[in-house]
């Protein structure tokens, strides 16, 4: 043996040794071993350095054929591979590192084959993935670290190389309990609802793509069939197909459309298989050709019991001693959770994979899951549309009142520009410099009054600070025009803070200051437009159309060949008509606003289509609404995506898809408008709070009633300290209950509502109107004739005197009155009421498929009905029926109702007509309604007459 | 050459089991003709850009040996193969590497991999360099990391190859490992 080779056998004895140690402990062990050799000690300390660095060294077999590198693909950026990780139908992961030697960090480096049989759709696909990537940065998801082209163009994505394990073998591996397997289900969940807040649908989740790393992190990898919601992908079949069968969903396997549904139902299947150790379809899912009829027809079975039965993944038996007492773990609220996400029918899931972890998360607290909860909603679903006008009137309130702040916010832009304009129109530069800056001087002497020094260290609210400038101004020592202009600032911010009356006042000191005809007409114009909106706002729409229509006087003279500035005169005069309820008149301002704005301001002509498609919404114009739509969103791609008129089109885009009865795709643009919303600082909370009613609007259209609910109170949380606000919230809210038939929770709500909004009596009058309006239509099919009809006719000389008598919501209150007056027995009271109301009707609807003319014709049928012409009814109520199933967005059970009250008339002379027509309304009800619900007992009481159904219910 | 002739090369194991250094050497020439040419085989057919070593290595064992080979063939053969990959892979870099230093002679090639010198070429000669430095140190260590990096073994079988006891691979191992990686980022 050498001397070396001697040296090598001591230092190899200290080194295992020393590696024994703890880590604190070795260098300790290591100089005592080594006595005095100093040398020695040195070779081992470097050695033990050495060994603790965890690079990776030798962990691979040197690959024969380092085949992809930058050499011979000109990756750009030098990464090298290291091996093969995967092999996909379209390509390779490899793993990777930096070729120029800092290799540390290994990455997985996705290449496509390159196979011309494949063509550019792989090519497309991964520079998707790409982008989508891009936008994702969670903790839970592999990140994208580079990506780009090969010299010949063949793109690749560096990624995030995760060690670790698939879940479920992580799990099995550690034996974990339910209660673990939950909580690491959640982090999935968490990455999931990331990528779907940013728009992104995984489309392939499956155990292979959740890896968990060794520090217990699950990460989400291969976005590679993901699909970015809004994005025109040009993809064929949009990788639909590329699914992996044992976790697709229904609509996945029938080519339907794909939706973050598609990924609730998987994310179930990959919990099922957590929680039971099988799958939903046992034995099918090995048989691929009964796989796919079982995904869309078979019922799942409920985990407890495939777990119960000795399920056990892939075949192996099941020696686990604790599966009884999992069985019983699972049975109940994990069932229905995880059965929630398996539903065939996509809106029958979890609205969203947050509702999902958040019935997850009340299971692990103990609380009641709303999975269980809806077991009798959900039975009960679908029916929504039934009270539509309940429904839309509500969230009307607060669909126009994000109009408004989003409105201000353009508006203030614009402000800004105008005013620089006055410079040269209106006075000498020189003194108006001087106005500027004695307003800016006056603002920040306020704003130092809110000092710490000055407030005694008490925080100060925004609120106080206006309160203190407005009273400052009042002493009157500043010169008329600064204080004009710092009384229309402070005007604007009071509307923006959601205090009109405060607004109006601080516009009308503005107005005292500046004189008609006097040297400042564009200010005075500003101070005209604050106060007016801030008097529509507050539904004192005659005291507002003077000031509006001065405004416009002044502007038309000093704007006549400033388009931009004229057409945002245009748009404040169409949203007041729109407030207002005159859609006529709103739809012809805005149209000027468009043909002025046309190819000039691609941001206020986004506001203005927004504008649009909410009156085209609102009257039923769906053709002409979709047109908007269509044009403003083609703008819209080339605007900000933080700028704030993407998020009113969608809204507005939002209720128009819920019009036409497409609730999934209003979820989708509530979604993006929400994603939108986050990006935006300032607006935030507000405008979030109004999507949230949004959603909560359309879950409910499609019977998800706890999830409206969430997303109510969501909103409702948000609008803490704002009472006015949260007040129509609980309004909506008990709109919702009158929808479940719930009437006496549906009256608590709106009497709620009321207390808090007639607190003030410069409320705003539009939104109580309203409320007063649902409570009145709550208490008629309560049966509170008397107190019912009392109150509707109330709110008729309201809406008459504060929006006119042809207005919508005047006419619509009319409508709901002759429907209540029938309701109470008076049928004659009821028809003359409704020949008032239904040429008036007839004009505002316009459009002879407005979706209203369903309600329309079935309350003309049965007021025929009531005057014996029973030949008219029959025909009405058959015109009703054929024109509501023709409707995507009439609810069936309404027409199911219709189906009752015809077969109730036909009965007496024609039995086999009538059970023809009632027979299909008995499952819809059956399905949709609880049991007590009074048009299904009555629906079931006729169908036993006519012998339909037996008299002796089955269990 | 020793494709299709199991009898041959098992009976070679055996003498080269028995001492006969001489059958040791035929043993590891046969393996590494054999590897080379698997190695160009599976380039040509399947387009497969990379070679897993561990792969190669069990099919020449199939081939080389049969398919069920008594577990004393096995080991041997393991070892064997393990020098014959670390010279497969070496030449193959000092060739390429001669290759674009404008050495210009004409090697036998295993096939497209040929083409694609790079960096990975200098890291495994200068690995090469440390290891028979290893090698003169300490033997054992470096016939453990042949067969962990070269054959792509566990330490579970890098044990049984070596008829030692798993703790002490892994020891030997760590140390080799540390010892390489030093020498080669000092």
């Amino acid at each position: 043996m050498t001397a070396d080779a001697d040296r090598y056998r001591h230092a190899k004895s200290v080194f295992e040794k020393a590696l024994a140690q703890p880590d604190h402990a070795r260098a300790a062990y290591v100089e005592a071993a080594c006595g005095d050799d100093a040398d020695l000690c040195a070779e081992v300390m470097s050695l033990l350095a050495a060994a603790v660095e965890d690079t990776g060294f030798l962990a691979h077999p040197p690959q024969h054929a380092p085949a992809i590198d930058a050499t011979t693909l000109g990756l750009e950026r030098g990464w090298r591979v290291i091996r093969e990780l995967a092999r996909g139908g379209m390509g390779v992961v490899y793993l990777a590192e930096r070729a120029d030697g800092a290799y540390r960090q290994q990455v997985a480096l996705k290449l496509l084959h390159l196979s011309p049989l494949l063509g550019e759709e792989p090519i497309l696909r991964l520079k998707l993935e790409r982008q989508i990537l891009a936008r994702l940065d969670h903790p839970n998801i592999a990140r994208l670290l580079d990506g780009g082209s090969s010299a010949s163009g063949m793109p690749y994505l560096v990624m995030e190389y995760v060690e670790g394990e698939r879940i479920d073998y992580w799990c099995d591996a550690r034996r974990l309990d339910v209660e673990s397997r939950l909580r690491l289900f959640l982090k999935v969940c968490e990455a999931v609802a990331y990528a779907h807040r940013n728009l992104i649908v995984h489309r392939d989740l499956k155990p292979d793509n959740i890896l968990v790393t060794a520090a217990g992190e699950p990460k989400l990898l291969d976005f590679g069939i993901a699909r970015h919601l809004s994005a025109d992908t040009g993809l064929t079949g949009d990788g639909a197909r590329l699914m992996t069968p044992r976790y697709a969903s229904p609509e996945q396997i029938r080519g339907e459309a794909v939706t973050t549904l598609s990924d609730v139902y998987a994310l179930g299947v990959v919990l099922y298989e957590l929680l039971a150790g099988a799958s939903p379809y046992g034995a099918a899912v090995s048989a691929p050709q009964r796989l796919p009829v079982a995904i869309c027809e078979t019922d799942a079975v409920p985990p407890s019991r495939t777990l119960a039965s000795g399920g056990t993944r892939s075949g192996e038996t099941p020696t686990h001693p604790e599966h009884a007492r999992s069985a019983r773990r699972l049975r109940g609220d994990l069932d229905a959770i995880v059965l929630r996400c398996l539903r065939k029918t996509p809106e029958q899931r979890y609205a969203s994979v947050e509702a999902l972890a958040e019935d997850i998360h009340a299971h692990l607290d103990g609380h009641p899951v709303a999975a269980r909860q809806g077991d009798r909603l959900y039975r009960a679903g679908r029916f929504a549309r039934r009270h539509w006008v309940a429904l839309t009137t509500a969230a009307g309130v607060l669909a126009l009142s994000l109009a408004f702040v989003l409105q201000l916010a353009w508006q203030l832009e614009r402000t800004r520009a105008e005013q620089q304009r006055a410079q040269a129109a209106e006075v000498l530069a020189e003194s108006e410099g001087r106005n500027a800056a004695r307003a800016r001087d006056f603002l920040v002497s306020v704003f130092a009054g809110a000092s710490p020094a000055h407030t005694l260290g008490e925080p100060i609210s925004p609120r106080e600070l206006l309160d203190r400038a407005a009273a400052r101004l009042q002493a009157g020592d500043d010169a008329p025009e600064t204080a004009a202009t710092v009384h229309v600032a402070l005007a604007s911010t009071y509307a923006a803070l959601g205090d009109p009356a405060a607004s109006a006042t601080a516009a009308q000191a503005a107005l005292d200051l500046l004189p008609v005809d006097g040297p400042y007409p564009l200010r005075r114009a500003d101070a005209l437009e604050v106060l007016g909106m801030a008097h529509a706002r507050l539904a004192r729409y005659g005291q507002a159309r003077p000031l509006l229509e001065e405004m416009h006087a002044l502007r038309a003279h000093a704007f006549a060949d400033q388009p931009v500035q004229m057409a945002s005169t245009y748009a404040v005069l169409g949203r007041f008509a729109a407030e207002s309820g005159d859609w006529v008149e709103a739809r012809d301002w805005l149209q000027r606003a468009l043909v002025l704005l046309e190819g000039r301001d691609a941001s206020a002509t986004v506001v203005v289509r927004a504008a649009l498609v909410a009156v085209a919404s609102a009257t039923g114009d769906l053709d002409v609404g979709t047109l908007h739509w269509q044009e403003g969103e083609r703008l819209a791609t080339d605007l900000h995506m933080r700028n704030p008129a993407r998020i009113e089109l969608l809204i507005a885009g939002a209720a128009l898809a819920r019009r036409l009865g497409d609730f999934h795709l209003s979820l989708i643009r509530l979604h993006d408008a929400q994603a939108t919303a986050e990006l935006v600082v300032g607006l935030h909370a507000e405008i979030l709070a109004e999507i949230h009613n949004e959603l909560g609007v359309t879950h409910s259209g499609l019977g998800n009633y706890p999830q409206a609910l969430e997303h109510l109170l969501r909103a409702r949380a948000a609008y803490t300290g704002i009472e006015e606000s949260q007040a129509i919230i609980d309004a909506n809210i008990g709109a919702i209950y009158e929808a479940m038939e719930d009437y006496a929770n549906a009256i608590a709500h709106a009497r709620a509502a009321l207390a808090v909004q007639q607190r003030d009596p410069a409320g705003n009058l539009h939104a109580i109107r309203q409320v007063r309006s649902n409570l009145a239509q709550a208490l008629s099919f309560a049966g509170h004739h008397q107190e019912a009809l009392g109150m509707i006719q109330d709110i008729m000389a309201d809406s008459a005197q504060q929006a006119g008598t042809d207005s919508w919501p005047h006419i619509l209150d009319r409508f709901r009155h002759a429907a209540m007056l029938r309701r109470a027995g008076r049928t004659v009271d009821a028809r003359a009421e409704f020949d008032v109301v239904a040429p008036a009707l007839d004009a505002l609807l316009g459009d002879p498929e407005h979706p209203f003319r369903f309600y329309s014709l079935r309350l003309a049928a049965g007021i025929a009905a009531d005057a014996g012409d029973l030949h008219g009814a029959r025909q009405g109520l058959r015109r009703a029926i054929e024109f509501g199933e023709r409707h995507p967005g009439s609810a069936p059970t309404a027409i199911a109702n219709a189906r009752t009250e015809l077969a109730e008339l036909l009965a007496e002379d024609d039995v086999d007509a009538a059970r023809a027509v009632l027979a299909p309304a008995l499952p819809v009800l059956a399905d949709a309604l609880p049991e007590e619900a009074p048009s299904r007992q009555a629906a079931e009481r006729l169908a036993r007459r006519l012998g339909l159904i037996s008299h002796i219910r089955p269990q | 050459m020793a494709a299709g002739q199991p009898e041959a090369l098992t009976a070679m194991l055996a003498r080269w089991n028995a001492g006969d250094a001489g059958a040791g050497e035929q043993v590891i020439a046969s393996v590494y003709a054999e590897l080379k040419r698997l190695a160009g085989r599976c380039l040509r057919d399947s387009g497969n850009l990379t070679l897993q070593p561990t792969a190669l290595v069990n099919e020449a064992l199939i081939r080389l040996i049969g398919p069920e080979p008594d577990w004393d063939n096995r080991a041997h053969f393991f070892g064997a193969a393990a020098r014959a990959m670390r010279q497969v892979l070496v030449d193959a870099a000092r060739r390429r590497l001669a290759d674009k230093r404008g050495g210009g002679a004409v090697h036998v090639t295993l096939g497209a991999a040929e083409q694609m010198g790079s960096e990975a070429d200098v890291d495994l000669l200068a690995l090469e360099q440390a290891l028979a430095r290893l090698e003169a140190l300490d033997a054992q260590q470096a016939r453990i990391v042949e067969l962990r990096y070269f054959v792509g073994l566990s330490i579970d079988e890098t044990a049984r190859v070596l008829d030692l006891h798993p703790s002490a691979v892994n020891r030997e191992w760590a140390m080799a490992r540390a010892w390489l990686y030093r020498e080669l980022t000092r």
